[in-house]
């Protein structure tokens, strides 16, 4: 998961790279540290140091966990070519390590042998069944061939083992909202929710998840996990805002009649127009109308 | 923010995991087509280009074509990459998109969608369930589902036809795929789509793309993606 800081800083290496300048290996070390997906660049860059004996020199031990970063990129970018001969360096340096067994059955796997794949995983686990990656890695599979109850089931299986493995428990709740399971994704985002109570996106998608869901007490539960977004994020985050909005008039026409929370309601909505307004005024002042045509629409 | 999953590896080659939406324009939309036209050859394949590795879904906007017979599509607004089955952000964003387009005489026609993996052909579930509720705003409404396959083969060979299929709502409000019995009939009026597609590719315009995910992530940037073609 990535800040947006960390994110502005990665976009910046990238730009400064890609227009020559230097700070490639800042990059790519920022890159693995962030657990990021920019695989073009990767192997564009990384390969540029690996290709050139001098660069590849200077990183000393560091060489192989480039080639090792460099193998990924290339397998996600479906240059296996170049997968392979970084393999088959990191297979003569270090010949009996599980790490690069791993890298085989990822290369078997971008090539779509899904059952040699599955061989040697399954192999790699019966050496050490407690390997997370290699868990993974069957999960992952069973997604790329279209097998989500699969992946869910290995996923399930996973996290009876490792269950503070919170990537884990988010790639749960994403297929089961890519499926519109939407209890077993709450039950998953509530997990995340325990283990990391201060992490703000879980409270937000677990409120989107909620408001998903309908009903007077998902809609009252959604509202305050999106008053918690606000909360953490200082009134900052406009889809909590817009949640508060969302909720409130949903929560208005199911209870239509009824006084009680009438006032309260519509005092937390006004306060959360109010800071959207502020906000689109401050910095896309051309949009505002549309944003008050939004929340007047909402009011309705 | 920005989310990660586990990294899944499509056995075809990864520029082939996009689509294109193409649409059609009418006398009365000429004024707009050269823009338009290719506004709309941009989004869907320019959105899924920047987020390869997620489906992604976004919003067609048009009006009824000359006496009714027709609907023509003339513009598209990218939406969401992330989280495609949660409700907010497409209540929020057609909220918007409908005030934004219902001042200039257009109104929202229809849905587009490219699943996350290269060789899913399928109209999923949470695509059917946005085109219901797309439904509730235009009755006809068409959902197009990106092809990659065509996507992969356009530069090799000179194919005008647009590059995805068209569901339509039967009586029994089932989605089916369009064309087969002739009755809906899908044309693009803009002969070099394809060409410019292709072209706004290789330049890497899809870069630039800002879908409504984004806009929300960061007001400040634009649904709308009005210096992306000019």
């Amino acid at each position: 998961m990535v800040v947006a800081t960390e994110e502005a800083q990665l976009n910046r290496l990238e730009n400064q790279i890609d227009n020559g300048g230097g700070g490639t290996w800042e990059y790519l070390c920022l890159v693995r540290k962030l657990k990021v997906r920019r695989s073009e660049k990767v192997l564009k860059h990384g390969l540029s140091i690996l290709n050139d004996p001098k660069k590849r020199s200077k990183l000393g031990g560091d060489e192989w966990t480039l080639y090792e970063q460099v193998a990924i990129a290339a397998m996600d970018c479906q240059c296996l070519d170049i997968a392979k001969d970084c393999l088959k360096a990191l297979q003569k340096q270090f010949p009996e390590s599980t790490r690069v067994a791993r890298l085989e059955g990822m290369l078997l796997e971008a090539k779509g042998c899904w059952a040699d794949a599955e061989k040697a995983y399954s192999s790699l686990l019966e050496d050490n069944p407690l390997d997370q990656v290699v868990h993974k890695r069957r999960v992952a599979m069973a997604k790329s061939q279209g097998n989500i109850s699969g992946a869910i089931e290995w996923l399930n299986k996973y996290l009876e083992i490792f269950m503070a493995d919170h990537d884990a428990w988010r790639e749960l709740g994403e297929i089961y909202i890519s499926l519109q399971m939407y209890k077993q994704a709450a039950f998953c985002y509530e997990e995340l929710i325990l283990c990391q109570p201060s992490i703000p996106l879980y409270h937000l998608v677990y409120a989107d998840v909620l408001y998903t869901l309908g009903g007077l007490e998902n809609l009252q539960a959604a509202k305050k996990y999106y008053a918690s977004t606000i909360d953490l994020t200082g009134g900052k985050n406009t889809r909590a805002l817009f949640g508060i909005c969302l909720c409130s008039v949903a929560i208005a026409q199911l209870t239509k009649g009824r006084n009680k929370e009438d006032k309260e309601v519509s005092e937390l909505q006004s306060l959360a127009a109010m800071a959207l307004e502020k906000h689109y005024k401050q910095r896309v002042p051309g949009k505002l109308h549309l944003l008050t045509a939004t929340v007047k629409n909402l009011k309705l | 923010m920005s989310i990660q999953g586990l990294p899944t590896f499509s056995s075809k080659p990864k520029r082939a995991k996009v689509s294109f939406v193409s649409r059609t324009k009418s006398a009365a939309c000429e004024e707009r087509s050269p823009v338009a036209a290719a506004k709309i050859t941009r989004s869907g394949c320019w959105e899924s280009w920047a987020h390869k590795t997620s489906a992604v879904n976004g919003i067609l906007v048009g009006c009824l074509g000359k006496n009714d017979e027709a609907i023509d599509i003339v513009d598209a607004v990218p939406l969401s990459h992330s989280l495609i089955g949660l409700l907010p952000t497409l209540e929020i964003a057609l909220t918007q998109i409908e005030e934004h387009f219902g001042a200039q005489g257009l109104s929202i026609v229809g849905y587009y969608h490219a699943n996350e993996r290269y060789d899913n052909f399928e109209l999923g579930n949470a695509a059917k369930k946005i085109g219901d509720h797309i439904c509730r705003y235009f009755a006809q409404a068409a959902v197009f589902l990106l092809d990659n396959k065509k996507l992969e083969t356009l530069p090799k060979g000179k194919d005008r036809n647009p590059v995805f299929q068209l569901y339509i709502r039967d009586a029994s409000k089932n989605w089916k795929q369009a064309g087969s019995d002739g009755s809906i009939r899908l044309s693009i009026k803009e002969p070099s789509a394809n060409l410019v597609l292709m072209d706004y590719i290789s330049s890497e315009k899809w870069r630039d793309i800002v879908d409504f995910d984004d806009h929300l992530d960061d007001i400040s940037n634009d649904w709308l993606n009005p210096d992306l073609v000019k």
